[in-house]
């Protein structure tokens, strides 16, 4: 009999809405499809606590009231069944939603991201579960407020200022975020989606967290008599204890770059041209302007590169360069099909490639913004333009201060073609040896002269 | 509809009285809005009169156990109430229309039905049948499967009674159950009282003495929460006289009212 009543609830009560709620981010992520599944965990995550969980919070104070609001109380008083007996299906109706919805959406995330031909990795799993324990909390938590706060603006109120204290608990007010912030559930990664892996102990800190949130919310909700608070605090006093020495000390720490999303994935004949595991459905963009560019290299220059490989954009930690290889660091679009060069040139991945002449560029380069910075990377763009024989091109984005303009390249351009054919081809291969030593040499003056 | 009957209701009642009240005191509030009332009501269906503020609701609501008696003693199907904390067993027997009668929108009339079944312990495998009896009890048939808040207040009215009687309480109390209902209805609700008076005690608080007249066996007046008056509908006519009202039960309840105020002063 409890089961059918559960029945009526899940049809009867605003826990079906929650469970719509939780699909949603699904839709919005069918544009990410091809940065995989983790990324799209992520991004779902990062939704769900500034959208989703608010709005959940309000919908479960909402159903609190739903006695008062009916005004069922005197009745429901004359009734046998306790309290807790009587709430139940209502309250188990919010969490067979949240976990219906959550489930739902993991099925129709991973059959977007099998769609798009991307990486169903396996890391997206402990985020979704985390995620689930988020809807379950918040709804668990907005029957309690709703229940001891019982007036018609309480869930109003709650949507607005959970969203609000989402927002002030962001890691963006922190020069260097400490590690509890994570109690609030977010996982805003601190490098590209689709690449970063989450510390285990943040995974199990947040779910020791909202379990003994979700567990002091339902006794808050369900409990009557005089010791109920003091027994409904305990769980979650008891389990900000255990997570806070669980999770990382500090909030960075949390990511790091997943081996699994970084493994390359390559052509299957030669010259090999290889991607991250992450972004699989870009190999075919990449392919074709990496192997015109590895033949170009090949026509103009001794000992020359025989493969293409994509390695991680992380800002902070450079790829030493490779003789054999071109690295080349790549930004994917969502639907994973299409790469943009992360310098910001043109949308032609051959001059990216060629870049210094096939290197990725020194980590101990002089410092973006001096002027030797400009004269290293006019450098690096002329060697690319000699190669495939075209001026320099004007950035793609004219506005952006630090790119190089054509005033700049086009003489520097010019004073190396009037070299003799010999001497030009010397000091580019000069310029791609010094570029794979990563030499203190001032790269211009190698090109062209002081 | 077939139902199988369980050992419980095949033992005989063990009380003299459904209802037993003794020096009962009840507070609505600050005031004693029922002041040592003296009661014994059996089977059969007690209608209880009396102007607004006599304290027809706060006894109503005493005897369905919302409120705890102030003082004296009252006991409910042969079981003590005062100052009880585990009035599961004697709510089980007990059925309540309260005088504002809320539900969920939402629900339709046998989900919610179903609810309140489930909420008084009925066995899982008689609630259905208990639930469609009752729907059929108070006609809705044709509307049980529709949404309560597509349901006129008339409608809604018979709801109440249905889960009232779902739980087929041995005491089941009525507060202005009538109200809403159009003159058909009424007709309808009063053979339902009289099928009902066989076997349970039904207390009905209304203010509408034809309704008292055509439908109670016994008369229950109340006047500033003391018993004015307990007898049948005629000795009720009875004591009218001459004074004024429109049918012989109104003379007589304007006429006790008149004496108990009279006699106070």
């Amino acid at each position: 009999m409890t089961g059918r009543i559960l029945r009526i609830e899940l049809r009867r009560s605003p826990a079906k809405w929650l469970a719509l709620l939780l699909v949603l981010p699904v839709l919005l992520a069918a544009t990410e499809a091809g940065r995989g599944l983790s990324g799209l965990a992520l991004s779902q995550r990062q939704l769900l606590q500034f959208l989703v969980a608010p709005m959940a919070l309000g919908i479960a104070a909402w159903q609190a009231r739903r006695d008062r609001r009916s005004g069922m109380v005197e009745l429901l008083g004359t009734t046998v069944r306790p309290r807790w007996q009587r709430v139940a299906p209502a309250a188990a109706a919010l969490a067979v939603a949240g976990i219906a919805g959550m489930l739902a959406g993991l099925v129709g995330m991973a059959g977007l991201v099998f769609a798009a031909g991307g990486f169903l990795s396996p890391a997206a799993l402990p985020v979704v579960a985390v995620s689930t324990l988020i809807a379950v909390g918040h709804a668990g938590l907005g029957l309690a407020l709703g229940r001891w706060l019982p007036f018609p603006l309480i869930p109003p109120l709650l949507i607005g200022y959970f969203a609000v204290s989402v927002i002030v608990a962001d890691t963006e007010g922190y020069a260097d975020p400490p590690g509890w912030l994570l109690l609030w559930g977010g996982l805003e990664a601190t490098m590209p989606t689709e690449l970063a892996g989450v510390a285990t102990g943040t995974h199990l800190g947040q779910a020791v967290w909202l379990l003994g949130l979700t567990t002091t919310a339902v006794i808050a909700f369900t409990a009557t008599g005089r010791r109920a608070g003091a027994v409904a605090i305990a769980p979650v006093v008891l389990a900000a204890a255990i997570a806070v020495p669980v999770l990382p000390d500090r909030y960075a720490d949390t990511f790091h770059v997943d081996p699994a999303a970084t493994e390359p994935v390559c052509t299957p004949d030669p010259p090999r041209v290889c991607v991250l595991r992450a972004h699989q459905p870009a190999l075919p963009a990449l392919r074709d302007p990496a192997r015109a560019a590895l033949s170009i290299l090949a026509a103009n220059l001794p000992d020359p590169p025989t493969a293409v490989v994509e390695i991680p954009f992380l800002v902070d930690s450079p790829v030493p360069p490779r003789p054999d290889t071109i690295t080349i660091p790549l930004i994917v679009s969502g639907t994973g099909r299409r790469v943009q060069p992360v310098s910001g040139l043109t949308s032609d991945l051959r001059w990216e490639l060629l870049l210094g002449a096939g290197t990725p560029g020194c980590p101990n380069a002089p410092a973006i913004g001096t002027a030797d910075r400009r004269r290293y990377d006019t450098a690096r763009l002329v060697t690319a333009a000699w190669l495939l024989g075209q001026e320099p091109p004007e950035p793609a984005d004219p506005a952006d201060p630090y790119l190089l303009r054509r005033r700049e390249t086009v003489p520097v351009y010019r004073a190396l073609l009037a070299l003799p054919p010999a001497e030009q081809r010397a000091r580019v291969a000069a310029l791609r040896a010094a570029e794979l030593a990563c030499d203190g040499r001032d790269r211009l003056g190698l090109l062209v002269g002081p | 509809m077939v139902r199988a009957i369980g050992p419980d209701e095949t033992i005989p009642t063990r009380y003299g009285y459904a209802v037993e009240a003794e020096r009962l005191t009840v507070r609505a509030g600050r005031r004693l809005a029922v002041d040592g009332l003296e009661l014994a009501l059996g089977y059969g269906v007690h209608g209880l009169l009396g102007p607004n503020g006599a304290g027809k609701t706060t006894l109503i609501r005493a005897l369905a156990t919302v409120l705890r008696p102030a003082g004296g003693s009252l006991t409910l199907l042969g079981e003590r109430v005062d100052g009880r904390l585990d009035l599961r067993a004697v709510r089980r027997r007990i059925g309540y229309l309260p005088q504002e009668f809320g539900y969920y929108r939402r629900f339709t009339v046998r989900e919610f039905l179903e609810y309140l079944a489930w909420l008084k312990e009925l066995p899982a495998q008689d609630v259905p049948g208990a639930v469609q009896r009752a729907i059929d009890r108070i006609g809705l048939s044709d509307r049980a499967d529709h949404k309560l808040r597509t349901l006129s207040g008339g409608m809604r009215r018979r709801v109440g009674i249905a889960q009232a009687i779902v739980n087929d309480p041995e005491l089941l109390l009525l507060d202005e159950p009538t109200a809403g209902l159009d003159p058909d209805q009424r007709l309808q609700f009063r053979a339902l009282l009289r099928e009902l008076a066989a076997d349970t005690c039904v207390v009905v608080a209304t203010h509408l003495v034809e309704d008292v007249a055509a439908a109670c066996t016994d008369v229950l007046l109340l006047d500033e929460g003391q018993l004015v008056f307990q007898g049948t509908p005629a000795d009720l006519a009875d004591a009218g006289g001459e004074g004024e009202g429109d049918s012989p039960a109104e003379r007589g309840y304007a006429e006790l009212i008149r004496r108990h105020r009279a006699g106070r002063r």
